[in-house]
């Protein structure tokens, strides 16, 4: 029957089904179904050992008397703390009453043998058995055994299934197999997405046997089969894009070898650690971070199960999420859909690379075009979820202060401008590690482009193999456009006059920010225009050299400046030419920042040239480079 | 009629950093053919091979597969199915039984049953692993490896069928078994684009050659124009008594250019610019001039020669 079974699956994916071959042994899926087993009959026991028997507690969560008796003991402890108030009280008044005190004394004695009498009560005595709520602590037992799975699910399914497809990627990459398949006439999709299910089959193994139990538990536990559903849901979803960046990153570092997939797993359980100590936390969802979280399905888990992280923050708060004001967060289905289309967003690009990449090794990861629709789907996500109505307390004035909660749009924007550059930088910084060409294909692009005719406009925006420092300018101005606009529009915004002295609406504090704004254009096409000379060289470790340069000319400067206390309030003119120049715009006069802005635009356009001239030598025939040297 | 061409490039080129691997080829072969590419190492065989299948993309240049253009960005599902391309490695999935591995790159190039059990039996018959097909694949000698690799590659009923230094490696049997197959394929009427090592299986198998040098294909013709225009007659004659007789008579016949005696034989190999009358004329004249001939065998200089005539000094 398997065989059949097999046989069908290859004849709709051969890729699969050569996966479940080699793993579908029987003593595999033994070794699967058993570990899975013994887990689930650790978790069932482990929680058994909070049964309420015999000698549980009067006071205990689960018995029906222990109100009762809580009750008692408050009493008799709030009469006790009011004595003692009184008696602190009576000696300080002006005719201390001696017969007063010592009869409160006797009462506070008499209290304080009553508090006594009751606590050897409780200890000596237990719940009568039939006094107990079992239904309550059974309710709480298999909610518990849910909870737990589930979060055993999402770290088992991810950061096992992630290990095992690099694993596999790398291992095909160094023998070599994978150039025949993709010489064969599987479309990628077929191929990977075989993958995707057939190699991770034991996991999925494992994760099928402990569903009934999850399910079962879960029911036991009253929760809703629709939240369940949902968590599957979010689960798949969750799985398919990690998987599918397993598999990009897979393809795209094949040279870390051996490393490579503890690498990839590594970094996909400190993802998870963090987003889950995040979502137990920090219960702040409206900013523009909050797409990151939302790849990780711990946020959604505990907005879906309440009891999932015993914090004392309580319910979570993704119900005010919004989208450009757009109520997304209301319904559990808005949520869920917020989910799937955020994950959809992020799949889409990373197939794009994989398509790319799995056709062709050497090429780029995205082609300009799609990085240009790439970055502008960031920047509507980013500012997206920065512009949602959080309501705040504010100031009424700044010398009378009255605090008044209402919703400040400058504010909001300005506190996740921090975030919206963070993210960006790195955007860009990953843009120039996956558009830009190397040198094999800049000299392919160089030597041979009079042949195709194109413009050389036309060819550095949007040809396949041409320098990418002019499709990095146009991603630097889609990443600026729409903070410039929000710069110059500031004022318009301000609405609830809160803070006139706001700098973002003064008008030199607007300018200085513009002027921020271009040095980090100019930065950034120094960073890029380096990076892509450094593409160009000779070593076979190009890429290395390239990182490690500019990851060194972003960070160097600060280090060292910070090391020799050379701080921005004094020094604000040498903080203008690090990473962060904003850190000396504040202090300086702006024709300092005129000039040095101009200083670095010629940095840039001298960097250019050298560009240039490089890759005309290499667009050279060999034939006349021979022919100079003679 | 002219044939359909099978292969065609035109200006194909592909640089590695300063260095041009292969420089504007064009190359025709026709349909059905056997062309065999002769090259020193590093001459651009490889990666011209490479190129033709899709595994690596030219710098410049179009190539066209039966008239249609071959892109390797695109994943051109139809033009896929007609090639078959086995390269100078042949990694293969040790863990895999024979059948079950040629059953998977059998459904990974569309083959449906029942047609794809019929293949499977008629290729591992063809390559004579019949007792091996349930066996392990690291089970298997080298020259069962390859001839698997090959089966792999036909599974499909290429059209077009690219061999990169197949016979490199394999003892002399094994070698003479996998002739046999190509042998096969030419007969069912595939195309065949082979490199080798070895130049005397390229001259038994081929109907056409081309020789590579830097990059260049600076020869590209049927191996029948080729012996003609290069390769000259040659007569192995032996005899029983005194060598300068022979000699002596030899140089009365105007048409004999050259003589080389045969190292440890009462031989000579003779360059000859006779036809085949002119031949026996010669025979004639030996035999009247009562020279005890025991041997007379015309023969032509082979590929190696040729290629060595050429000026190419390395036959690999």
């Amino acid at each position: 029957m398997i065989q059949n079974l097999l046989d069908k699956v290859g004849d709709w994916n051969p890729q699969l089904m050569r996966e479940l071959k080699g793993r579908l042994k029987i003593f595999y899926v033994a070794i699967a179904v058993i570990i899975s087993l013994v887990g689930q009959v650790i978790l069932f026991l482990y929680q058994l050992q909070y049964l309420p028997g015999d000698n549980y507690s009067l006071t205990g969560k689960y018995c029906h008397l222990s109100q009762s008796y809580i009750n008692q003991r408050n009493v008799i402890n709030s009469q006790i703390n009011s004595l003692r108030q009184q008696l602190t009280n009576a000696p300080s008044t002006k005719s201390p009453n001696p017969e007063l005190i010592s009869d409160l004394q006797t009462k506070l004695q008499n209290l304080d043998t009553q508090r006594q009498s009751l606590s050897n009560f409780l200890r000596s005595n237990y719940c009568p058995t039939d006094q107990i709520n079992m239904q309550m602590w059974l309710r709480d037992y298999f909610e518990n055994i849910f909870l737990s799975l589930s979060v055993a699910f999402i770290f088992i399914l991810l950061v096992g299934g992630t290990y095992l497809l690099i694993n596999n990627l790398a291992q095909e990459e160094k023998r070599g197999t994978l150039n025949f398949i993709r010489l064969s006439p599987q479309s990628e999709n077929s191929i990977l997405i075989g993958k995707i299910l057939g190699v991770p089959i034991l996991v999925y193994t494992a994760f099928l046997i402990a569903i009934p139990l999850h399910f079962l538990a879960g029911h036991l536990a009253n929760i809703a089969t629709s939240y369940i559903l949902i968590f599957y849901t979010i689960l798949v979803a969750c799985c398919i894009f990690f998987y599918s960046l397993a598999l990009l990153f897979g393809l795209f570092s094949s040279y870390l070898s051996s490393f490579q997939p503890w690498l990839g797993a590594g970094v996909m359980l400190f993802f998870l650690f963090i987003t889950m100590q995040l979502a137990s936390d920090v219960n702040h969802y409206n900013n523009a971070a909050v797409w990151l979280r939302l790849l990780s399905p711990f946020d959604m888990t505990k907005y879906l199960f309440k009891n999932l992280f015993s914090s004392y923050k309580g319910q979570s708060n993704l119900g005010t999420l919004t989208f450009f004001y757009l109520p997304i967060g209301k319904t559990l289905f808005g949520l869920a859909a917020t989910h799937l289309l955020n994950y959809g967003f992020w799949n889409y690009w990373v197939w794009q690379g994989i398509k790319r990449r799995f056709h062709n090794p050497n090429a780029t990861l995205l082609s300009k075009k799609n990085s240009y629709l790439f970055v502008a789907g960031c920047q509507i996500i980013l500012w997206g979820f920065t512009l949602q109505p959080h309501v705040d307390k504010y100031c009424d004035t700044p010398y009378k202060c009255q605090y008044k909660s209402y919703y400040e749009l400058n504010t909001q924007v300005s506190n996740n401008f921090p975030l919206i550059i963070l993210f960006n930088v790195l955007l860009l910084f990953v843009l120039l590690a996956i558009i830009s060409p190397h040198r094999q294909a800049i000299q392919d692009w160089a030597r041979y482009r009079y042949e195709r005719f194109n413009s050389l406009l036309q060819d550095v925006i949007w040809a396949e193999k041409s320098p990418a420092h002019i499709a990095m300018l146009i991603n630097l101005l889609l990443v600026t456009i729409p903070m410039f606009t929000w710069i110059i529009i500031a004022p318009a915004l301000n609405f609830n006059g809160v803070s006139p002295t706001n700098w973002w609406i003064e008008n030199t504090g607007r300018l200085r920010a513009i002027l921020s704004l271009m040095f980090l254009i100019n930065l950034m096409m120094i960073y890029s225009t380096i990076a892509q000379r450094m593409l160009m060289m000779k070593s076979n470790k190009r890429s290395l050299w390239a990182v490690s340069t500019i990851g060194a000319l972003m960070l160097l400067p600060p280090i060292v400046l910070g090391l020799l206390r050379i701080y921005p309030e004094k020094y604000p003119t040498v903080w203008l030419f690090s990473t962060f120049p904003w850190a000396g715009l504040e202090d300086l006069v702006l024709v300092s920042v005129f000039s040095a802005l101009i200083f670095e635009f010629g940095v840039l356009v001298l960097l250019n040239f050298n560009l240039h001239h490089q890759i005309k030598l290499a667009g050279e025939s060999a034939s006349k480079a021979l022919m100079s040297k003679d | 009629m002219v044939k359909e061409l099978a292969i065609q490039t035109s200006g194909v080129t592909k640089q590695f950093d300063r260095h041009i691997a292969v420089n504007n080829i064009d190359l025709e072969i026709q349909a059905g053919e056997v062309y065999g590419l002769i090259g020193p190492n590093g001459a651009g065989k490889t990666t011209l091979i490479r190129m033709l299948a899709a595994a690596e993309e030219p710098t410049t240049g179009e190539i066209y597969i039966n008239g249609s253009r071959l892109l390797r960005d695109h994943s051109n599902p139809t033009l896929k199915r007609r090639l078959g391309y086995l390269p100078d490695d042949y990694p293969l999935y040790e863990e895999l039984t024979v059948w079950d591995y040629l059953d998977y790159f059998a459904r990974l190039y569309r083959l449906r049953e029942p047609r794809r059990t019929k293949r499977l039996h008629e290729v591992i018959e063809l390559i004579q692993l019949e007792n091996k097909r349930n066996s392990l694949i690291a089970t298997l000698s080298r020259g069962m490896k390859q001839r698997l690799s090959l089966a792999r590659t036909i599974i499909h009923e290429p059209i077009l069928l690219l061999l990169d230094e197949p016979v490199s490696g394999l003892d002399p049997i094994a070698r003479m078994q996998f002739r046999e197959i190509i042998k096969v394929l030419q007969e069912a009427g595939m195309t065949i684009l082979i490199s080798s090592h070895v130049l005397s299986d390229l001259a038994e198998l081929c109907t056409s050659v081309g020789i590579m040098e830097l990059g260049y294909l600076v020869e590209s013709s049927s191996l029948k124009q080729l012996y003609q225009r290069l390769s000259h007659q040659q007569i192995i004659i032996s005899s029983l008594g005194k060598k300068e007789e022979l000699i002596g008579e030899l140089k009365n016949n105007p048409l004999v250019e050259e003589w080389e005696v045969m190292l440890g034989q009462n031989s000579l190999r003779v360059n000859f610019s006779g036809n085949e009358e002119d031949c026996a004329n010669l025979l004639r004249s030996l035999i009247q001039a009562q020279i005890p001939i025991t041997e007379f065998h015309c023969t032509q200089e082979d590929l190696e020669t040729i290629f060595l005539k050429l000026g190419h000094k390395q036959a690999s």
